[in-house]
């Protein structure tokens, strides 16, 4: 994929993803299996975190515009076996990111925005009271969701703190038979669906 | 992908933005590619992120941190997250302990809960705190007037309160703040001491402070610089600015080593609160940033129209 045809595409953003580019899309990332969009939403999930680290404020809509490329190109251009998947999506968000860089550059605001948000970098994680207190009685809403396991894992894996933390990892992944990088992968996993949950429960609110 | 990709170090400084250019493009790539370096990647930021809510990053590690996370709405809200999740386990830990305490009739293992329990630390509480202080403050100021010619005309620059937080469980009403005063330009030998050494009660064996707070009021020029005792076990370090006459509602404060005049950390722009009528402005910081040296706060006013001024400075010891 060459910077021309990365360039064309960023004229065409208003071209909307079809059904059946969408269904095209999903399966091109399954391969062989079929995950219920289990991979799309994984590699969407990826890019987002790939263009949160970059500094991009609106990472959401970023990891939406690539996907939506990929898929016009999949339409357009059959290229179901040029590349593998993961590789070609991320070669796409690279020129997404270059893209925004460029036009962020030249509205002059990346940069005083980086700047401004380091200075305030401490005092931004501060809330105001009443949202603390949301999202805390959302998030103790969400932990006694959790199936009693789950809640066991997320609890005991992420309490304590240096050498009682490590301790604490260990004796759950033996009580439950499982190898510590399965308990981390597991406590991971629990910690995401947590932190959506808040997420949606403080939207609410 | 081998396997020194993922080591927890190498991912660390990843996070942080510390690795060379060419090393951080070839771990973007992985990050999106390779789906157990995206898993082990995730895995490693969630214990960046609460490293960094327990006051266990330093240095560079923490002013990296804040700059990187500190940067977009999506990892402010990581972090915010992290603070609640880790107040919800501690809330957890703390209720389910008193069955052991009632059981073992020990009453001493008072449950300390973390700075970030928010339901704990309403300003009411503060404002209480600030005025038992400033109470005992002018107290101690005319006791030792009374005491002999070397009494100071002024009050102690600062006094200190190591606040032990009520349990979610509501076992005690409220924190006992344990004022000893700060040094003064008295002898060290005459009232000061005597009346520090009557106030203190004994340490309590309860169990770790987490949070020590401090009210701290303009460095004079004929003053000793107080001494800010922080236990060793301590997190969070709250400090009570007192400001004198201002005129913004809005300030920046910059600690720097008064050795190097480095920088070591400085807020965002925080509103000035009044506490019994006087302006102050409150701060947290990590405990861990702090080390056994001699520190400067600068408060910066900033003005409506973005000019900004030093409007008073602090100076002050840290002793742990």
């Amino acid at each position: 994929m060459d910077e021309r045809s990365g360039l064309e595409d960023s004229r065409k953003k208003d071209w909307p993803t079809t059904p059946s580019a969408f269904q095209r899309l999903l399966n091109w990332l399954d391969g062989d299996m079929n995950s219920e969009g289990q991979k799309y939403l994984e590699m969407r999930g990826r890019l987002v975190a790939y263009f949160d680290r970059k500094n991009c404020t609106t990472p959401d809509d970023l990891a939406d515009e690539t996907l939506d490329r990929v898929a016009r190109r999949l339409e357009q251009e059959n290229i179901s076996k040029a590349e593998a998947p993961a590789k070609y999506c991320y070669i796409v968000a690279r020129f997404v990111f270059m893209e925004h860089l460029r036009s962020s550059r030249q509205e002059g605001a990346l940069a005083s925005d980086l700047q401004r948000n380091s200075t305030e970098a401490i005092a931004a994680f501060d809330q105001a009271q009443e949202d603390k207190d949301t999202m805390l009685s959302c998030l103790e809403g969400c932990i006694n969701k959790l199936e009693p396991e789950s809640r066991e894992i997320s609890l005991g894996y992420y309490g304590g703190r240096g050498r009682e933390k490590i301790e604490n990892r260990r004796s759950l992944a033996q009580r439950l038979g499982i190898t510590s990088n399965a308990l981390s992968i597991r406590a991971c996993r629990i910690r995401d669906r947590l932190e959506n949950c808040v997420r949606e429960c403080c939207r609410e609110k | 992908m081998n396997k020194q990709d993922d080591s927890d170090a190498v991912l660390r400084n990843y996070l942080l933005g510390l690795l060379p250019e060419a090393e951080t493009e070839r771990l973007d790539e992985l990050s999106v590619t390779e789906e157990v370096f995206a898993q082990n990647l995730r895995i490693a930021e969630h214990d960046l992120i609460d490293a960094y809510v327990n006051g266990e990053l330093t240095g560079k590690e923490l002013l990296e941190f804040s700059k990187q996370y500190g940067g977009t709405p999506l990892r402010r809200d990581r972090v915010r997250f992290a603070q609640a999740f880790q107040a919800a386990i501690q809330t957890r830990a703390v209720v389910e302990r008193p069955k052991t305490d009632e059981e073992t009739g020990d009453t001493s293992k008072t449950s300390v809960v973390s700075f970030f329990s928010f339901k704990n630390w309403s300003p009411l509480k503060w404002g209480f705190v600030a005025s038992s202080l400033l109470l005992f403050l002018v107290a101690s100021w005319f006791f030792v007037r009374q005491l002999g010619p070397h009494s100071q005309q002024t009050p102690p620059p600062a006094t200190s309160a190591a606040t032990n937080a009520e349990p979610p469980a509501g076992n005690s009403p409220g924190p006992s703040p344990n004022a000893p005063t700060g040094p003064t330009s008295e002898s060290p030998k005459t009232g000061q001491e005597r009346l520090a050494q009557r106030s203190n009660p004994p340490a309590n064996p309860a169990g770790p402070a987490r949070v020590v707070a401090f009210v701290l009021r303009p460095q004079m020029r004929s003053e000793q610089i107080a001494e800010l005792v922080i236990p060793s076990d301590t997190t969070t370090v709250a400090l009570m600015l007192l400001l004198g006459p201002i005129d913004t509602n809005y300030h920046r404060a910059i600690l720097t080593e008064a050795s190097s005049d480095r920088t070591v950390w400085q807020s965002g722009k925080v509103k000035v609160t009044t506490i019994d009528e006087m302006s102050v402005l409150q701060l947290r910081l990590p405990a861990a940033l702090l080390r056994q040296e001699v520190y400067r706060i600068r408060a910066v006013g900033i003005y409506p129209n973005g000019t900004t001024e030093t409007t008073n400075e602090y100076s002050f010891q840290v002793v742990k």
